[in-house]
């Protein structure tokens, strides 16, 4: 009866012990896949980043509203601050609900650009719908115009755009 | 007997459970310490920023004003002919060149402790041909660097050889 009694509690342990083990193993595992699955979502997130900003380039800065044909990938803002009286007509097209340039380097004093303080100013904005439009995807872009001497101009700036058409 | 054989079956079973755990914990620690090594992310975002300086109009006239040089031409000019001077300030090309780049590094990567970019590394260089040993031209640097960032280059022809001017950046998060 002693016997038996010792078998069952030895049988018991045993099992105590194996499900440690699988735990302790699950465990561990779990935390290398967590390792390895954060890793690769620090590169998917630079992805997605990287994606949207050649979207937007992509997408705006060859069209033909915007674009400087001397260098590829530039934008004439001479073309946009003249076209900023007419973006809400082009928002159905663009599918944005912002859209605005931003001139970074030289730095400038910050204020909106209109047709009486153009060049003398900081950001051109297009549109911008009332509603929530979250954070806007941006990209670094040359802002070409030509200066008063006829010269052409480019200096580094940005395009920021946000909505159905920049995913 | 049979309970001192089951005993030892137990520590038996113990013993390959701690040696099993160890290993696995060891090799756990292999890959995180690895992942904690140099992680280098090419960035699109980068790539755009030094095309577009590339092409940013300076305030530098190398031949007359106001036909003023791209940044593109201010590195050309400062690889090949260093003690050309800029008109109308009278300044070295390649002492523009440097004031220039922090200028617009400030401006475009702010970093700092309250920035998400920790420091940046500039770097541009000529490379003769392909898999040849470059010659650095400028190298400028900001903030505290760690093992993770994120980086692309960005050539340019050099006019008068058959090289390039390489620009590196590598901004440090």
């Amino acid at each position: 009866m002693n016997y038996w009694i010792n078998k069952g509690q030895m049988k018991i342990q045993q099992m105590a012990f194996v499900l440690v083990a699988i735990m302790i193993f699950f465990v561990l595992v779990g935390l290398l896949f967590i390792t390895l699955r954060v890793g690769a979502l620090n590169k998917s997130a630079q992805n997605l980043k990287d994606d949207a900003a050649k979207e937007i380039v992509k997408r705006l800065a060859n069209t033909p509203e915007f674009i400087w044909s001397d260098c590829p990938g530039c934008v004439d803002v001479d073309k946009a601050i003249v076209l900023k009286a007419h973006a809400q007509e082009y928002e159905d097209l663009w599918k944005l609900d912002y859209l605005a340039f931003e001139f970074v380097y030289p730095s400038r004093n910050k204020s909106e650009c209109d047709l009486v303080n153009y060049p003398e100013c900081s950001t051109i904005t297009l549109i911008k719908d009332s509603g929530e439009y979250g954070v806007a995807n941006s990209a670094y872009v040359s802002l070409c115009y030509w200066d008063k001497d006829g010269y052409n101009k480019c200096e580094l700036g940005k395009i920021y755009a946000s909505g159905k058409g920049i995913k | 007997m049979i309970r001192k054989k089951g005993q030892e079956e137990i520590v038996g079973f113990v013993v390959i459970v701690v040696i099993v755990s160890v290993i696995i914990a060891i090799l756990l620690g292999i890959v995180i310490s690895k992942d904690k090594s140099e992680v280098s992310v090419e960035s699109e975002e980068i790539y755009q920023f030094l095309e577009s300086f590339v092409q940013t109009t300076s305030k530098c006239a190398l031949t007359f004003e106001p036909d003023y040089a791209t940044m593109g031409e201010i590195i050309n000019e400062c690889y090949s002919d260093s003690g050309k001077s800029c008109s109308p300030s009278n300044e070295k090309v390649c002492s523009y060149l440097n004031s220039s780049l922090k200028e617009i590094l400030e401006d475009s990567w702010p970093v700092g402790k309250e920035y998400s970019n920790k420091g940046y590394i500039m770097n541009i260089d000529y490379v003769p041909k392909e898999d040849s040993i470059s010659q650095p031209i400028t190298t400028f640097f900001e903030g505290n660097c760690s093992l993770q960032y994120l980086q692309n280059e960005y050539s340019l022809r050099e006019s008068k050889s058959k090289g390039n001017l390489e620009i590196s950046l590598k901004i440090c998060v």
